[in-house]
């Protein structure tokens, strides 16, 4: 199906030591990140925090400054044909010429790709829906949501690559989104990279997931380890406390009075002694949801950079 | 506090402070030149005080496009494209407290008074003392009533689109043609000035109808244009072959989003062009006499029908390069010269394609407007000629009389090739500008190509009337030579160093290049006098003017602008 | 075969799926031998990612509820029916200590609730069983 793969075992995406500075603002701070084959990559992190910087650089539209980016082992900036051949990309702007007709984007996009395939891009432009005559400015934009996804799945791309897809979307779009990212990882050898603010999808469809907060990484490991390793506590003193006892290893605080919940990243057993040591009895452990686990390791990180 | 319409006054001198204080700055420089040039007595013979062309084109031309930028300004065309159908008023006025005949009426009164104005201060300070007797009145009210015209129907909705740009265009030659028949007919002033202030009022009450209209939302809508627009588009013959490779691709898109504005404003000039010369004087026997010294001076030895072939022969190349910026560009949205953003669009920037991939794609449809532009005027001029009986005239040239038929029709074939293949690369000179994303550059490199040429012609002809003079330029032409062909060797040897051209391409490019230099040399020394002109001059101005760093920087410059 | 995924309980999808095939099995609805889709088709239905639906069948697996066959897909093993009884117990149980916390919580004492069910056994009794 896809000519020359390197070695199985090469990671896809292998960013290393990657800093880059936009006059004075340090969008990425010594970043290093592995994309094995096969996976669907989550990256998540708050606006701002470099998610796009990251894309940016793996797509070769912007140079790294410090470390090396390489893609299938190629540097997308030296061999942009090698590289941008085999990733199909969808962006958040999703800035698609208005004036081509449906039709014209694909008899456009056509050469460009050796793997692409007529038939799977017609099946796939009747699923979606989508007029061949109709111009693109015309569409609605769920719609052009569409057009963009259909001209990035038709050659089946060893790597797919969204930078926040779903933002601003209806349901109905965001569920061919995911169902476009599930049939891509369906596919023996092909891997899957995309950055999203909604936690949900990401929980749904992601292998292994990473967080980027103010340009450095702050977690990157299999989802599965990571919604192992957090959990929460809630402790229950004998009096009410005006305020948290400072344990370490917690990540954030929440609650009142006589019930406080700690969230923690790693050895809840251990976590549990130091809040007895302190008088309280553990009343509770919790498995905790994408969603928590990104918010209390956001607010650590800002406290982290306050003090 | 400060009432509305004193804002929405104020508004046009903030939006545009730039490029007013740079108009002030043209006029002032060009006031100080002619205060230091001695008035000129008009004749056409090489003595002192005689004046040449190049004066009318100095300080005529150094007007223009001051003049072409304050009516712009005024007239709101940043904030919509002209050819929709809706008002160029700016929409946030409409829901000020201000009443729409106060709202209009500063715009047009400043607009008038600065277009008056600019041509009174003109006039004055820099025609005048140089001995040009232009007339001071009449054009002054012809502008201002023109300004107003323009604006009514700018800010007047229409109810199909481009509908406009056909208003606008009747306007302005109908401006042209108004100027010609005051300049060749001797009318009291008087009646210039009433017929020219009656057009005012009128403009004011079309404006004042048209921005209330838009104001309420009242724009009339003929939608059958639109759909016979639309049955016709789509039953044209649409490229329904796939293409046969990724340049194809690109090419066809790069024509598509840039390539067709070229051959359609060559298309307008000439539609512009061709009436003036229909409707102008015959012969210019019959018009210059000593009565009318300023078109004796301007015309030279050229006939009408010569003055019309030097007119289109010179204004393609020109014109191209102005045209070359926007070919280069890599944001395919809004106006090049409006984009505020910098860098290269990720549509472009993420398509599986080599940086010279993508420059040779732009160079590709830089030849079919070449190729489309040049059919278009030989297909128009030839005719016109021919028609007319010009051709005659032309025929008559003393200057053919000591060649033999064959010889000048080989010799105008030859000219024209070389005039096609230059334009080409006149047009492909500044595709680097273009490539490089950046806007301040591309807007102040327009503004360089526009305005910067006239004042260093200016020095150049200054330099040589002078034997000191001559030997400087020679020692400056040589240095910028040497610049210039060293600049292209390195490079050259970059664009192969880093394999973006195979070396035995960069080769056929340069021996391509030292062809055409050698063709223009031999052609354009045989047409000029040998004596008047030296040889060393014309291989100069050819090697100067020939584009060749810009070519090779090009794919060297988008490298650096994709991958930022 | 009837799966549906919640987000935001905190529980796994892995665990769901598992748990609901477990459900489907111990209620009748899944028969012996009745074949689960393909990997990739109920990855696909759900929009989740193949490799937790793998997890899910491979968590049936090693309880005995399902079999991986070779060409046949994977179905339902005939060694589920005393597993069967030990799953409806467990899914009684946890509903059993729902039921009890919140009438703990209202100040109920167990043997109101044991009165309860009963009156609401009898009330449903009369109409014909489902079973």
């Amino acid at each position: 199906m896809i000519a020359d793969i390197p070695e199985n075992r090469e990671p896809v995406v292998a960013i290393r030591d990657v800093s880059r500075r936009f006059r004075t603002k340090l969008a990425l701070d010594d970043v290093t990140l592995s994309v094995p084959r096969g996976v669907v990559f989550g990256l998540v992190g708050p606006n701002g925090s470099g998610k796009t910087t990251l894309i940016k650089h793996v797509l070769g539209l912007l140079r790294a400054q410090t470390g090396s980016v390489r893609v299938f082992g190629r540097d997308p900036v030296a061999d942009p044909v090698g590289v941008l051949s085999r990733i199909g990309c969808l962006t958040e702007d999703n800035d698609l010429p208005g004036w081509m007709r449906v039709d014209e984007l694909m008899r456009y996009m056509r050469p460009f790709y050796p793997n692409w395939s007529d038939a799977y891009a017609e099946e796939l432009r009747q699923a979606f829906g989508l007029e061949p005559a109709v111009r693109i400015q015309e569409l609605s934009k769920g719609q052009r949501a569409r057009v963009g996804l259909l001209v990035a799945l038709a050659y089946r791309p060893a790597l797919l690559v969204l930078d926040e897809p779903s933002a601003g979307l209806d349901p109905l779009v965001r569920r061919d989104i995911l169902g476009a990212i599930v049939r891509t990882i369906a596919d023996e050898g092909r891997t899957v990279l995309f950055s999203s603010h909604l936690l949900d999808e990401v929980e749904r469809v992601a292998d292994h997931v990473a967080m980027i907060h103010r340009g450095r990484i702050v977690f990157d490991a299999p989802l599965d380890e990571i919604r192992a390793t957090h959990r929460r506590l809630t402790v229950r003193f004998p009096e009410p406390r005006p305020r948290p006892p400072a344990l370490a290893g917690v990540l954030a605080w929440e609650g009142s009075g006589r019930e406080w919940s700690a969230v923690c990243a790693a050895d809840a057993v251990g976590l549990r002694a130091a809040a007895e040591a302190t008088g309280g009895s553990v009343v509770a452990e919790h498995d905790l949801g994408l969603n928590e686990i990104f918010v209390a390791r956001a607010g650590a990180v800002a406290a982290r950079a306050e003090v | 506090m400060r009432s509305p319409a004193l804002a929405l006054a104020g508004q046009v001198w903030q939006r545009h402070r730039l490029g007013l204080s740079i108009c002030a700055g043209v006029w002032l420089a060009v006031a100080v030149t002619a205060l230091f040039t001695p008035p000129m007595a008009w004749g056409p013979g090489p003595e002192d005080g005689a004046l040449r062309p190049v004066h009318f084109l100095f300080l005529f031309g150094s007007f223009i496009p001051v003049i072409a930028f304050v009516i712009c300004a005024f007239i709101f065309n940043r904030d919509g494209p002209l050819e929709a159908t809706d008002s160029a008023f700016p929409r946030w006025t409409f829901v000020l407290p201000v009443r729409t005949p106060t709202l209009v009426a500063w715009p047009m009164l400043q607009a008038a008074a600065m277009t008056a104005g600019v041509w009174v201060a003109w006039d004055s300070t820099v025609l005048r003392p140089v001995g040009l007797d232009l007339p001071l009145v009449w054009p002054a009210a012809l502008l201002a009533a023109v300004t107003a015209w323009l604006q009514a129907l700018s800010w007047t909705p229409h109810p199909v689109p481009w509908l406009r740009v056909l208003t606008l265009l009747l306007v302005v030659a109908a401006v042209g043609l108004i100027a010609a028949f005051g300049m060749l007919e001797e009318i009291p002033d008087v009646i210039w000035v009433t017929l020219l202030a009656a057009l005012i009022p009128l403009a004011y009450g079309v404006a004042i109808v048209g921005v209330a209209k838009a104001r309420r939302g009242d724009t009339p809508e003929w939608t059958w244009p639109v759909r016979v627009w639309k049955v016709i588009r789509d039953s044209l013959p649409r490229r329904r072959n796939e293409f046969a490779s990724p340049l194809e691709a690109q090419a066809w898109f790069e024509w598509r989003v840039r390539g067709i504005g070229i051959p359609f404003a060559v298309a307008v000039f000439l539609i512009v062009w061709v009436p003036i010369f229909l409707l102008g004087p015959r012969s210019i026997r019959n018009v210059a006499s000593p009565e009318t010294p300023m078109l004796g001076a301007v015309a030279g030895e050229l006939t009408p029908p010569g003055l019309f072939v030097v007119g289109v022969l010179a204004f393609l190349p020109l014109y191209m390069g102005l045209m070359g910026l926007d070919l280069g560009g890599v944001l395919y949205k809004g106006q090049w010269i409006h984009d505020a953003r910098a860098g290269c669009h990720p549509f472009v920037g993420v398509r599986p394609l080599t940086d010279g991939e993508i420059v040779l794609a732009k160079m590709r449809v830089a030849v079919r407007c070449t190729l489309l532009s040049w059919g278009l005027t030989f297909a128009v001029v030839g005719p016109t000629l021919g028609l007319t009986g010009a051709w005659r005239e032309l025929a008559a040239a003393p200057i053919l009389n000591s060649y033999s038929p064959w010889e000048v029709f080989v010799g105008l074939a030859a000219g024209a090739v070389l005039l096609i293949i230059f334009t080409w690369l006149r047009l492909v000179a500044y595709l680097w500008v273009g490539l490089s994303g950046e806007p301040r550059l591309i807007r102040s490199l327009a503004i360089i190509v526009n305005v910067l040429w006239m004042p260093v012609a200016y020095a150049v002809w200054w330099l040589l009337q002078h034997p000191a003079g001559v030997t400087t330029l020679q020692a400056f032409a040589v240095t910028a030579i040497g610049v210039k062909l060293v600049l292209a060797g390195i490079l050259v040897r970059r664009l192969v160093h880093r394999r973006i051209t195979a070396a035995p391409f960069a080769a056929l490019c340069l021996a391509v290049w030292v062809i055409v230099a050698v063709g223009l040399i031999t052609v354009v020394s045989k047409v000029l006098p040998g004596e008047q002109v030296p040889l060393f001059g014309v291989v100069a101005v050819v090697i100067l003017l020939m584009p060749l760093n810009g070519l090779a920087a090009a794919p060297l410059v988008l490298a650096w602008n994709r991958h930022r | 075969m009837d799966i549906h995924i919640s987000q935001g309980d905190g529980v796994p999808i892995y665990l769901q799926i598992v748990n609901q095939v477990k459900y489907l099995v111990a209620s009748g609805r899944l028969a012996v031998g009745d074949e689960l889709p393909t990997i990739r088709a109920l990855a696909e239905r759900l929009v989740i990612n193949p490799n937790t639906v793998a997890r899910a069948y491979r968590e049936l697996e090693s309880a005995g509820i399902v079999a991986a066959r070779r060409s046949a897909g994977t179905v339902v093993t005939d060694t589920g029916s005393p597993l069967a009884r030990r799953e409806c117990v467990n899914i009684l149980t946890e509903r059993v200590d729902a039921l009890l916390a919140e009438a703990r919580q209202m100040n109920f004492e167990t043997e109101d609730v044991l009165d309860l069910i009963r009156r609401r056994d009898r009330a449903i009794r009369p109409r014909p069983e489902e079973k």
